[in-house]
């Protein structure tokens, strides 16, 4: 009774992302599709994030993404107890709380979803990080599935030839994996649409994150973090680009009518590393009391980053460079690089770091990174010290205090121009 | 300090370069370089590292304006590969039912023998190995259990704690970094005329340390049985050093495989340096003694 009173508030209704319907029908098939997998005699693959899923289209295998899945457990606020869990299993409080919360769904078929559909495979690149080698090797181990390993270098800052050739060859091996454990031939002219598809959903996703360059901006990285599913997931399809193309016309549109994300975006801020995925709305909210937007973010963006790096005429020889030169994979002054040049792009105020216990190769070097852009544009930021999954690494109290002290900075720098 | 050389292992080595090459000026060492370490042992793997050394090597005679010939890499081989003949030499005394050495006094070499130039310890090591050699009394008499540790680098304090006040235990071997990894495999220049790919080669192919993937790193478990086997070790102290996210990913890993074979194994949590819980190092020597009886 109570919800058929309800009475919408107009203000709130016309802020809201109409496309978000269409992305919950097609994540809802997608996870459909993967999960009878078994019934229509489709392959699963689980991939790392980072990973190149192209292949894995071209030969009509579902990708599936235990991180994705790891970012469902954080939403779901269901983290914490499958970390505790993942701890009764052996693994230690201080690991990744995706990979230990997607370790303990596995036995259980735990989580949001009743657990990930069995993988036939799984591909690992850890151009992402070292931990994806050591969770994989225990799914791998679990399921009694075949793991491919694409090893990228490291490129502080240099790409050499030497990388080239290395991750180049290793993709052959990939393409031969993939032929063994699918029984039939690779087909490298639907390579070439698939990879045309996967750069345009990653210029369109580009151009979707560039609409907030306006003022007020229409969407916010908190948008950014739900809709960044389809690139994640089904780069490399149509439906991909489709989606963006939809999703794009609705952020010019709200250009257009003069709809921006919050009702009065008076600062404008950067964000830095994952989400806190049990904690998006209290902070979407918590900002946008203060007038704050969050309009860009390193994290979303990380899915177009590598774009300059790849030619879609010659997606397979292009590839391994774009797969290694991803954000998380270069050093530190080049990722202060990056977020400086954001920091102009998206004319920001301030930055949001979040100092992620989960996540040391993004987490560790923040405060070096925090100190060069302070130092280069003059602009505060925020170190919020919390983690994506695991609850109970956030402590509320403190973090409002830290945002109002940050904003209270914010406003007098304002006061001063 | 001339130079920092940091190879790209884990995240933890990636952002300490990093810290290295933002700190200070006037700390900061005029060179400092990194380079990466692939985590598989393949052929590709094998032919990249070594290329990866060649401009390594390429850059230090830049930097150092001095050149580096096959002639002299090859005599440097053998000198290393002498210092690992004279650990494995000393590592087979451990096997003894009364090992001549103890943990504490092993760990002493390797610490010298780290901070060494080779030629040197080579000369005054061998005379000295030749006496343990002789030896035929154990080094302890009253020890009841020969510990095996697995890890990285450990904290100094584990081996004091397992030997030291009546305990009543000697370590034989170290799986870690700070142990056998360090010269378990001589570089073999008959299967490789060319040098760099004997370095690349045996550097991805010795005992895997926990940040290693794939067909190799999956040894680990079958290794760590051996090495008990080899050693007669009755059990295994696993040092988990803080914040080295590989070496608690491997834990279960190498748990199941251990108590497979009804080897028990302990876990320590802690830093390489500053305390450790003795309290947790002695109740597990306790214990043994109550599955003994």
């Amino acid at each position: 009774m109570a919800e058929e009173m309800k009475v919408l508030d107009p203000e709130k209704e016309k802020r809201k992302i109409q496309s978000v319907k269409k992305m919950k029908e097609i994540m809802t098939a997608y996870y459909i599709e993967a999960k009878t997998a078994g019934e229509t005699g489709k392959k699963v693959a689980w991939i790392t994030s980072g990973g190149p899923v192209e292949p894995l289209i071209v030969m009509d295998v579902i990708p599936v993404y235990p991180e994705n899945h790891g970012a469902m457990i954080g939403a779901s606020r269901m983290g914490a107890a499958l970390y505790e869990k993942a701890e009764a299993m052996g693994y230690a409080s201080d690991l990744c709380s995706y990979a230990c919360s997607d370790i303990a769904c596995a036995p259980i078929n735990g989580g949001p979803i009743g657990g990930l559909p069995r993988p036939d495979m799984l591909i690992c690149c850890n151009n992402i990080c070292g931990t994806v080698l050591k969770w994989y090797e225990i799914q791998a181990r679990y399921f009694n599935v075949p793991l491919f390993i694409l090893d990228t270098p490291f490129c502080h800052t240099e790409y050499t030839r030497e990388m080239r050739k290395y991750v180049r060859r290793q993709i052959d091996e990939y393409l031969r994996f993939l032929e063994e454990h699918c029984g039939k031939k690779y087909d490298y002219d639907r390579m070439k649409e698939v990879g045309k598809l996967s750069v345009t959903g990653q210029k369109l996703w580009q151009a979707v994150l560039d609409t907030t360059m306006h003022k007020p901006a229409p969407m916010s990285a908190f948008d950014a973090f739900f809709h960044l599913a389809l690139i994640v997931t089904l780069r490399g399809t149509q439906q991909a680009v489709d989606y963006y193309e939809l999703l794009l016309a609705e952020m010019k549109k709200r250009i257009a009518d003069g709809i921006g994300a919050i009702p009065n975006e008076r600062y404008r801020l950067l964000w830095d590393n994952l989400p806190v995925w049990y904690r998006t709305k209290w902070l979407s909210e918590k900002f946008a009391a203060q007038d704050a937007c969050l309009v860009a973010d390193t994290y979303t963006s990380a899915w177009c980053g590598s774009l300059k790096y790849v030619d879609e005429n010659n997606f397979l020889e292009t590839m391994a460079e774009c797969y290694t030169r991803i954000y998380l994979n270069i050093g530190v002054d080049e990722m202060a690089r990056t977020v400086t040049a954001m920091v102009d792009k998206y004319d920001v105020d301030g930055i949001v770091m979040h100092s992620n216990r989960s996540c040391k190769p993004y987490s560790l070097g923040q405060y070096d990174i925090q100190r060069i852009v302070e130092k280069q544009k003059g602009i505060p930021s925020l170190m919020l010290e919390a983690d994506m999954t695991d609850e109970r690494k956030f402590s509320e109290s403190q973090i409002e205090t830290r945002i109002d002290a940050f904003i209270e900075i914010l406003q007098e720098k304002k006061r001063k121009t | 300090m001339d130079g920092v050389i940091i190879p790209h292992c884990c995240e933890c080595m990636r952002r300490l370069y990093d810290g290295w090459v933002e700190m200070n000026a006037s700390v900061k060492p005029q060179f400092a370089y990194q380079f990466s370490v692939p985590t598989v042992n393949t052929n590709l793997s094998v032919e990249y590292f070594s290329k990866t050394l060649n401009q390594f090597k390429e850059d230090i005679e830049k930097q150092f304006n001095k050149h580096i010939s096959d002639e002299s890499l090859i005599r440097s081989i053998k000198v290393y590969n002498k210092t690992r003949q004279l650990l494995n030499r000393l590592y087979e005394l451990r096997k003894r039912e009364k090992p001549s050495v103890s943990g504490f006094q092993v760990q002493e070499i390797l610490d010298i023998c780290m901070s060494t130039p080779k030629e040197k310890f080579n000369e005054y090591f061998e005379p000295y190995l030749q006496e343990l050699e002789m030896r035929e009394t154990g080094v302890f008499n009253d020890f009841r259990y020969r510990v095996l540790l697995y890890g990285g680098m450990y904290n100094p304090s584990i081996v004091k704690y397992i030997e030291g006040d009546g305990t009543g235990g000697i370590v034989i071997c170290e799986d870690a970094c700070h142990g056998y990894r360090y010269f378990d495999t001589e570089i073999n220049m008959e299967a490789d005329t060319e040098p760099m790919t004997a370095i690349s080669r045996r550097y991805l192919g010795k005992m895997p340390c926990a940040r290693m993937a794939g067909s190799h790193g999956e040894r680990t478990p079958d290794i760590v049985v051996k090495l008990v086997r080899e050693f007669r070790a009755d059990a295994v102290i696993y040092f988990a050093t803080k914040r080295c996210d590989n070496l608690f990913w491997e834990y279960q890993f190498v748990k199941d495989a251990l108590e497979k074979e009804n080897i028990p194994i302990k876990k320590i949590e802690g830093d390489i340096s500053g305390d450790i819980p003795q309290r947790e190092i002695r109740s597990f020597i306790e214990l043994l003694d109550f599955i003994e009886a």
